[in-house]
């Protein structure tokens, strides 16, 4: 099925997030002072912003996935009788 | 902290960072640079089977919409990529700017110097060659300013204040040569020169170290002595950094400026540490060149240095190991070893070749140039220097100093309360390196608790303050008096022995420390 696809992109999708959320948190428990490194944690400031963003947008693809795979399988199931009384038996 | 740290002091104010722990956050951030870029990949797959999905099922059009919407989002992979691109790039270069260990290119381009100098030295131009680069690197800039400044306004630099500009910045050449790092490039052309001329011959090593080595193996080898002081001063014990190089500064002869009255030439001081919880601790410091010659009387002379910067066994290294065994420090009693200038390179010196034998936990030396041999690992090591220091340049290394390990201070004195336009003396003065010890002292907060350097700190100074016993001793070359008049000095003298216990005399009267052997080198790293 289609949605299964996606929702398999959409689960290594959060994962890439949840591992560069890691690698940004990181990135500010390191040894670094001074206007450089001021200027480096308002970047991370920010990205944490937009890694939390990307997955709260991620939640709502989810839920839209869960719905298109349900309406997928209703209308795999109501085409269902006529594939079957289609198909070759052997 | 994984490495060794880098601390400035600037126009900018203070900034600390430690190299290592950068590359490899910088490396893990490249990492999801490439997870965000594969996510984005996959993101654009699965909007176009959502696309393709929608055709038979309506409710695929708001997922197809969702995802397309996120591609292009802000917050979009794609976008995330690019932000977590330019983070480990700023990662990057701050670690790129702060590393300690020699690079790569700078490692090949002392080799290569060595290599061009036995190559060039061999045609009688060599060293005219060579020392022409050095010009020419050192004022480079200035000719081709002065070109550019020609070229836009031929009359300009012909008027009363064009040649006075012109000569205000001639004579500024000096002091922007060596903050700027260019002091060290000229000092291994230099050097490479010369020791062409001189026929020194080890294209594996730096030119600097080649000549130094190379001219103290020419000079005689000398007998030195130690002479305990009969009168020690009471000096206070130290708290930080900035006490381990006061202590240094009051143990200058009186003839300085912040040496203590009495003091002779070449004096090391001792200092025991008793603290309150029944342990005990010592520090050494030891002053830095005080005479011009090369095998003089005065031990802390050019002879010495060369020999520390050649990385051959040097008469003061000796002196102070002496002091150190004569004054009964144990081999488990922590130690900190404190040097200006050549006492610094002395330091450092007795930290490698005591591997084992003491527990020597921190090395501190002020305006001091790298020596070949490093204190082993478990040994704290905090670098002091003044960007306008032209003495710690000698070594002719570029950027930072120490090694793996080493907190390294940069302090640029005109940006941060020191002299506008700092004289060599003024910066290489151990004054303003008290003043820079009390600037470390404030940032070692900055420093996680189980930093190296705070560690080292504590395990010799301790929390608390502790009773002090100080001994001094000087290093001298020149000949004993008549037998009666030491013998009778030393015997009137309580002298830094009697102060410690009951353990055996302490210089022997007429032991004089061997003589240095210059071709055998010290043990290195």
């Amino acid at each position: 099925m289609s949605t299964s696809h996606i929702e398999s992109a959409l689960a290594d999708l959060r994962a890439q997030v949840c591992s560069a959320q890691v690698a940004v948190v990181r990135a500010g428990a390191v040894t670094w002072t001074g206007t450089a490194a001021d200027a480096a944690d308002a970047r991370r400031t920010d990205l944490l912003v937009v890694l939390r963003r990307c997955l709260d947008a991620l939640d709502t693809a989810d839920r839209l996935a869960v719905a298109a795979r349900r309406a997928e399988q209703q209308c795999v199931a109501g085409r269902g009788p006529a594939l079957v009384t289609g198909a070759t038996r052997w | 902290m994984s490495g060794g740290a880098s601390l400035t002091f600037g126009g900018q104010g203070r900034g600390l960072v430690d190299a290592a722990d950068l590359v490899a956050s910088a490396a893990r951030l490249r990492g999801a640079v490439d997870g965000a870029e594969r996510a984005d990949h996959r993101l654009r797959a699965a909007a176009w089977d959502a696309a393709t999905l929608a055709v038979d099922v309506p409710e695929a059009v708001a997922l197809h919409d969702a995802l397309a919407g996120l591609r292009d989002a802000a917050h979009g992979p794609a976008a995330i990529a690019r932000d977590l691109g330019d983070l480990a790039a700023r990662t990057s270069d701050a670690a790129a700017r702060y590393d300690l260990a020699e690079t790569e290119a700078q490692a090949r381009w002392s080799g290569a110097l060595g290599i061009l100098g036995l190559l060039v030295g061999a045609g009688p131009l060599g060293p005219v060659l060579l020392s022409g680069a050095a010009a020419t690197v050192a004022v480079g800039d200035l000719l081709l300013d002065e070109a550019r400044q020609l070229a836009v306004d031929p009359w300009g630099s012909a008027s009363p204040a064009g040649l006075r500009e012109d000569v205000e910045r001639l004579a500024g050449v000096p002091q922007r040569v060596v903050a700027d790092g260019r002091g060290a490039l000229v000092l291994q052309l230099l050097a490479a020169a010369l020791a062409s001329l001189t026929g020194a011959s080890a294209p594996g090593l730096d030119p600097v170290r080649r000549f130094s080595a190379h001219v103290a193996g020419l000079l005689p080898a000398r007998d030195v002595r130690l002479v305990p002081r009969a009168d020690p001063p009471d000096l206070p014990a130290p708290r930080g950094v900035e006490g381990l190089v006061d202590l240094v500064a009051r143990t200058y002869d009186e003839d300085t400026a912040t040496g203590e009255p009495g003091t002779p030439l070449a004096t090391v001081t001792v200092q025991r540490l008793e603290h309150p919880d029944g342990t005990r601790s010592w520090v050494v410091a030891i002053p830095g060149t005080r005479a011009a010659g090369l095998t003089g009387d005065v031990p802390t002379d050019n002879g010495t240095n060369l020999a520390l910067e050649g990385g051959v066994p040097d008469v003061m290294t000796r002196a102070v190991l002496d002091a150190m065994a004569g004054a009964g420090i144990g081999h488990d009693e922590p130690v900190a070893l404190v040097g200006h200038s050549q006492g610094g390179m002395v330091a450092a010196n007795v930290a490698a070749v005591t591997a084992g034998a003491y527990a020597v936990r921190l090395v501190v030396t002020a305006g001091s140039p790298d020596v070949p041999a490093a204190p082993p690992p478990g040994v704290a090591t905090v670098t002091l220097r003044h960007r306008e220091d032209a003495v710690t340049i000698l070594d002719g290394r570029v950027g930072e100093r120490g090694g793996p390990g080493t907190l390294s201070v940069v302090r640029d004195l005109a940006a941060t309360g020191g002299p506008a336009r700092p004289s060599f003396s003024e910066a290489h003065a151990v004054a303003g390196y008290v003043r820079t010890g009390a600037l470390v002292d404030d940032a070692l907060a900055d420093l996680p608790a189980d930093d190296p350097v705070r560690r080292a700190l504590t395990d010799v100074l301790g929390d608390e303050p502790a009773d002090v016993t100080t001994t001094q001793v000087t290093v001298t070359g020149a000949p004993l008096e008549p037998p009666e008049a030491p013998a009778a000095a030393v015997a009137t003298v309580p002298g830094a022995r009697d102060a410690f216990g009951s353990e055996p005399a302490w210089p022997p009267l007429h032991a004089t420390l061997p003589a240095a052997a210059p071709r055998d080198a010290w043990p290195r790293s």
